[in-house]
């Protein structure tokens, strides 16, 4: 390697100088650039998106109404309406930073939701943005129940999520729904459909896997509950 | 500043489209981090430190630095000083570092890749390894 003239080696210092000043105190040049670089969502599904989100609403109320009425507490209203700043760029984890933070009454463990259907929760929260750990996250646990009769299940996050611990005994069908359970979510939040069932390799369980009506890499804005 | 840094200019920016282009399409590969370690046998120390602060500017997700900035802001060091204190063969050392650098960043931050999703982590070896020699290779050529 040839040595570089002493101004070449400025430029590049002034380079890596002016990078770095961006990524520590201006972070939010890299999300937009980002974006640029990343593929654009499709529009088009949009309304598809709506329409599938809306009916696992309506899945979920009737659950909901048919079994578990009496022990539904008051609806929260005090959602806040968050923009998706950036996404986890590699593969090992699937979060999403939201425009609302401590400054805006976001407290970790808070249910983020899309088209009414819980995405994720809170796990980080910064001055004015919070990370959204969403349930194509492999670390995302969750107790939920499934369909009309109420059966117990832990929902384990991942590419392909899954709903686990369920009894032998339930009686699943393709298209029940499937709602949150937890502590710090709403109750009776819907999450997604049975997609298919299979017996755990133990054979002590039932397992099903999800089908959602959304794809995560569409979200631009989540309601976040305050 | 020459013809030669701007193409890996370029070939930091391809990299982050096309890793993000493949992970819209649920297909995981590190590709930046490959063309990083790929560059890293090719310019000098301070041409390492701009492409790395440049990628981890654009991946950089969130107003903190997280275990994975460390990580990718680290592996492209340690293989260029690998490169300096080793004297390997570049082409050869170039990819033996982004298969070192790829099991150092699973081991680290999802071990358990290795066992339940095989076939995830050799996709992105390939994949990985593909891109990075494709870069050390068309770099390699112009710096002649």
């Amino acid at each position: 390697m040839s040595r570089k003239p002493e101004s070449e080696k400025w430029i590049l210092a002034g380079l890596i100088a002016f990078v770095a000043v961006l990524m520590v105190f201006l972070p939010s040049y890299g999300w937009h650039l980002r974006d640029y670089l990343s593929p654009q969502s499709h529009a088009s599904s949009a309304d598809d998106v709506s329409l599938k989100a809306q009916n696992e609403v309506l899945l979920a109320d009737l659950a909901k109404l048919q079994a578990v009425t009496a022990e539904l507490p008051a609806k929260p209203s005090n959602y806040i309406r968050a923009m998706v700043f950036s996404r986890y760029p590699l593969n090992f984890k699937n979060q999403m930073l939201v425009d609302a933070g401590a400054n805006q009454g976001v407290k970790v463990g808070a249910a983020a939701v899309f088209q009414g259907v819980l995405v994720g929760r809170v796990t980080t929260v910064f001055g004015d943005s919070a990370l959204v750990t969403t349930v194509f996250d492999t670390s995302f646990k969750m107790p939920v129940r499934i369909g009309s009769h109420g059966y117990d299940g832990l929902l384990a996050g991942g590419p392909y999520p899954s709903i686990n611990s369920i009894s032998k005994d339930a009686l699943l069908a393709p298209g029940d729904i499937v709602y949150a359970a937890a502590e710090g979510v709403p109750y009776g939040l819907p999450v997604g459909q049975i997609d298919a069932t299979s017996t755990s390799p133990d054979s002590l369980f039932e397992n099903a896997a999800l089908n959602f009506a959304y794809d995560a890499n569409d979200i631009q804005t989540v309601f976040v509950a305050q | 500043m020459n013809i030669r840094f701007i193409a890996a200019v370029f070939a930091v920016f391809l990299a982050c489209v096309l890793q993000f282009w493949f992970a819209s399409l649920g297909i995981a590969v590190n590709l930046i981090l490959a063309a990083l370690i790929a560059l890293a046998f090719l310019f000098g120390i301070w041409e390492v430190v701009f492409f790395t602060v440049l990628a981890l500017f654009i991946i950089n997700w969130q107003p903190a630095f997280g275990e994975e900035i460390v990580l990718f802001g680290v592996l492209p060091l340690a293989a260029y000083a690998s490169h300096r204190l080793f004297s390997w063969e570049a082409w050869a050392g170039s990819l033996v570092a982004i298969a070192a650098g790829l099991v150092i960043t699973y081991g680290a931050l999802e071990p358990e890749i290795f066992f339940a999703r095989p076939g995830a982590f050799l996709l992105d070896l390939i994949g990985s390894l593909l891109f990075g020699a494709a870069v050390f290779a068309v770099l390699n050529r112009r710096g002649r």
